[in-house]
C-alpha cells in the first residue's frame, strides 16, 4: 500500500514585515536566519557565533541576520 | 488527496520541515517556478521518502497510536487542552478517522523496533485515543511488531466488558484510567460524562481481566475543598478495594486562557491536598503519589533526593518481601544508593535483568534492616513486564547528581565566574541542597545565581519550570540585568526545550534566541524532563 502522503502548506504572501526592502538582501538574510536556527556553525571543531553576513560584491556593508527589537524592522540599510 | 499536516507540529519535532517550508516561501518571494514555459502557482510540498525522514526512537508503542488521540468524548471543566495558548505548536488537524488510520499505518511500516527508528513526530493536542473508531485496529498491529507495554491513557468511557476482553489479548497492558472519582454523580459532573457507570464499573473488570491501571485524579475544588477531599477519601478507597496499581493525584493548575480569573488559591488547594494525601497514605494498601512530587517534598522534606519508600505496589516482590512506607533504602545488593536516582537506576536494572533475588538494606525508624526479595514472588496488580523498580514507589524521580558534573564542564568550559543558573519553583530547593553538597563547585571565585522565571507566557497559576518559554526566560533575564551585574554565563536546564531534539520551546522557538535577545552566552544543563 502506498504511504500516507505528509503534505505541508505554502504561505508564499505570508510574511511580516521585512528587515531588509531588497527582496535580495532580505531573501538571503531569511535563509541564514532559518539554517541558523538548525544548526551551529563551526570553524575546525571550534564552535563559531555569528549574526551577520556581508555581500561579496561588497565587503564595506554588514547585514544583520536577526530582527533587533530595538531597531525598527525595515530601516535597517534601506536601499 | 489526504489533508496538510500542521506546520507548527513539525516545528517542534522535525524542524527541517519548518526550514524547507520557509526556505521555498523566501525563493517564491524572488521567483517563479516554471514547468514547460508556463508559470506554475504551488502551494504546498511533501516529503518524497519517508524513509529519508527516519530518526532514532524509543520505539515506545505509544509513538503510534497516540495519533488517535485527536477528539474526546468527554468534557472535563479542567481539562488541560483548553488552557493551551493559541501559540502552542500543537495543532489539531480534525481529518477523518480513516485518514488518521493511513497515517498510522503508514508510521507502523516505519516503526522500527530492533533498529530502535521510526517516523519523526508530529503529535498535536493529545485527547483520547481509545474512543477512536480504529484504535483496537491500531493496537492489534502494532502488537505484530513490538512485545513492549501499551501504556494508554484513558477517560474510561470505552471500558466496557466487551473492549476490555479485547484488550486483555493484546497485553502487555498497563492503563491510566482518568476515574477522577468513583462518584457517578461528581463524575458526570466534574467530566460531563453522561454514563458514569463504564468507567467506574471498569475497575473490577480489569482487574478479573489481569490488566494494571493506575487510577488518575485531578481533585478540583468545585465545589468546596472539603467536599473535594471528602470525594478523593471514597475514590482512593475504591481504588484500593479493586487492586489498582497506583493512585496518581495529578495536582491541578490551569493557565491564563483556561481562566482569567483565580479560580482557587493553588497552595491552599495543594497544601490541603497533599496533607490528606499523606494520612490517607497511611490507611490505604496502594500506593499514591501527588504529582509534581517535588512539590510534597518541598513541603515535608528537610533532606531532598532520598530514596524513602513512599508506596509499594500490591502483591509487587518489594511489597511481598515486607518492606514498609516510610523505609530509607540504603543499599541495593551490597551498593549503596545515597541518592533517589540512584536507587531507581539499580531497582530498573534488577527488574530488567533475569536476576531472581534481591537484597534490599533500609533504615526502619532508625534500625538498620536487610530484606531478601524473591523476584519471582509477585501477582496482579504487580507485573513484570508493567513495572519499573520491583513494586517501590518513590516521591518522584528526584535530581541526578551527573547533572552537576554537566553544569562543572559547561562553567569550566566558559571558564564563567559569575552564573546566572535558571531553576524552577519546584525543582530549586533540591537544586541548591545538591549544589551546597557538591564539591564541584568550591572555587570562592564562583558564583552561581540560581533564580526562579515566572511562567508569564501560560500565566494563571502554572509555575512549572519545564512550561517556560524562550521569551518567558528573556524577559526575566532583561529584568535581571536591570538589578544585577552582568554575569558571564546563563545556564537553563534543558528540560523545556526537550520535546524533540532540536532544541525548541513549546512555541517551537529555538532556544539560541534567549542568547540572542539577550547578549549573554546561553547554555542547556542537558537533563531529562520529570514528569512525576
Ligand atoms: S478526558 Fe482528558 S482529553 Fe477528555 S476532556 Fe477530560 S481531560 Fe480533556
Amino acid at each position: 500500500m502506498a504511504d500516507y502522503v505528509f503534505r505541508y502548506r505554502l504561505e508564499v504572501e505570508d510574511k511580516g514585515e521585512p528587515i531588509y526592502h531588497d527582496p535580495l538582501v532580505e531573501m538571503i538574510r531569511e535563509q541564514m536566519e532559518n539554517l541558523l536556527n538548525i544548526v551551529i556553525p563551526v570553524e575546525g571543531q571550534r564552535e563559531v557565533k555569528i549574526d551577520g553576513f556581508k555581500l561579496l560584491r561588497d565587503r564595506e556593508r554588514i547585514y544583520n541576520i536577526f530582527a533587533k527589537e530595538e531597531e525598527n524592522p525595515g530601516d535597517l540599510f534601506p536601499i | 488527496m489526504n489533508s496538510f499536516q500542521d506546520i507548527r507540529n513539525a516545528a517542534l519535532y522535525e524542524p527541517r520541515i519548518e526550514f524547507i517550508k520557509k526556505q521555498l516561501e523566501s525563493l517564491l518571494r524572488v521567483v517563479d517556478l516554471e514547468k514547460g514555459g508556463e508559470v506554475v502557482q504551488v502551494d504546498g510540498f511533501r516529503l518524497k521518502e519517508l524513509k529519508h525522514w527516519l530518526v532514532s526512537s524509543r520505539c515506545d508503542p505509544a509513538e503510534v497510536f497516540e495519533y488517535a488521540s485527536t477528539r474526546c468524548d468527554c468534557d472535563c471543566l479542567f481539562c488541560y487542552n483548553k488552557g493551551n495558548p493559541p501559540s502552542v505548536a500543537l495543532g489539531n488537524l480534525r481529518r477523518p478517522p480513516k485518514e488518521e488510520l493511513e497515517e498510522m499505518k503508514t508510521r507502523l511500516d516505519y516503526f522500527f523496533p530492533k533498529a530502535k527508528q521510526g517516523l519523526f513526530s508530529s503529535l498535536g493536542e493529545i485527547y483520547e485515543a481509545a474512543m477512536h473508531p480504529h484504535f483496537l485496529e491500531v493496537l492489534r498491529l502494532l502488537r505484530e511488531k513490538t512485545e513492549k507495554p501499551f501504556r494508554i491513557t484513558t477517560n474510561g468511557k470505552t471500558l466496557t466488558e466487551e473492549t476490555i476482553s479485547h484488550l486483555a489479548e493484546l497485553k502487555p497492558i498497563y492503563l491510566y484510567l482518568s476515574l477522577n472519582s468513583a462518584s457517578a454523580e461528581r463524575r458526570r459532573r466534574l467530566m460531563r460524562d453522561r454514563n458514569p457507570g463504564i468507567a467506574i464499573d471498569s475497575l473490577p473488570l480489569l482487574k478479573e481481566a489481569g490488566i494494571p491501571y493506575a487510577v488518575v485524579i485531578v481533585p478540583w475544588p468545585v465545589d468546596s475543598l472539603s467536599q473535594m477531599l471528602d470525594d478523593l477519601t471514597d475514590t482512593i478507597a475504591y481504588a484500593d478495594k479493586h487492586d489498582c496499581h497506583l493512585v496518581e493525584i495529578n495536582l491541578p493548575g490551569y493557565s491564563q486562557y483556561f481562566s482569567s480569573k483565580k479560580l482557587f488559591d493553588l497552595d491552599e488547594v495543594w497544601g490541603e491536598t497533599v496533607s490528606h494525601i499523606r494520612k490517607l497514605r497511611a490507611k490505604t494498601t496502594s500506593p499514591i503519589v501527588a504529582m509534581p512530587t517535588m512539590y510534597e517534598e518541598n513541603l515535608y522534606e528537610e533532606r531532598k533526593n532520598l530514596p524513602q519508600i513512599i508506596g509499594l505496589v500490591k502483591n509487587s516482590p518489594a511489597q511481598r518481601a515486607g518492606l514498609n512506607k516510610g523505609d530509607l533504602i540504603l543499599e541495593i545488593n551490597g551498593i549503596s544508593v545515597p541518592t533517589r536516582p540512584q536507587a531507581r537506576d539499580l531497582l530498573f536494572m534488577l527488574q530488567q535483568s533475569d536476576n531472581r533475588q534481591a537484597t534490599i538494606a533500609v533504615d526502619r525508624e532508625g534500625k538498620a534492616l536487610e530484606l531478601k526479595l524473591d523476584l519471582n514472588d509477585f501477582c496482579y496488580p504487580y507485573s513484570r513486564e508493567t513495572d519499573n523498580h520491583l513494586g517501590i514507589i518513590f516521591m518522584g524521580t528526584g535530581l541526578r547528581l551527573s547533572y552537576l558534573e554537566g553544569l562543572k564542564e559547561i562553567v569550566d568550559a566558559h571558564k564563567a565566574r559569575h552564573v546566572l543558573f535558571l531553576s524552577s519553583t519546584l525543582m530549586k530547593p533540591t537544586f541548591k541542597q545538591c549544589l551546597t553538597q557538591s564539591h564541584l563547585f568550591d572555587d570562592p571565585r564562583l558564583r552561581i545565581d540560581i533564580q526562579v522565571p515566572r511562567n508569564n507566557f501560560f500565566g494563571g497559576n502554572v509555575f512549572m519550570g519545564d512550561l517556560l518559554l524562550v521569551q518567558d526566560f528573556i524577559d526575566f533575564i532583561k529584568e535581571y540585568l536591570e538589578k544585577n551585574a552582568k554575569p558571564d554565563l546563563i545556564v537553563i536546564p534543558s528540560s523545556p526545550f526537550n520535546l524533540g531534539e532540536w532544541g525548541r520551546d513549546l512555541t517551537g522557538r529555538v532556544y539560541l534566541e534567549i542568547e540572542r535577545g539577550v547578549g549573554i552566552p546561553v547554555e542547556l544543563l542537558q537533563c531529562a524532563t520529570i514528569y512525576d
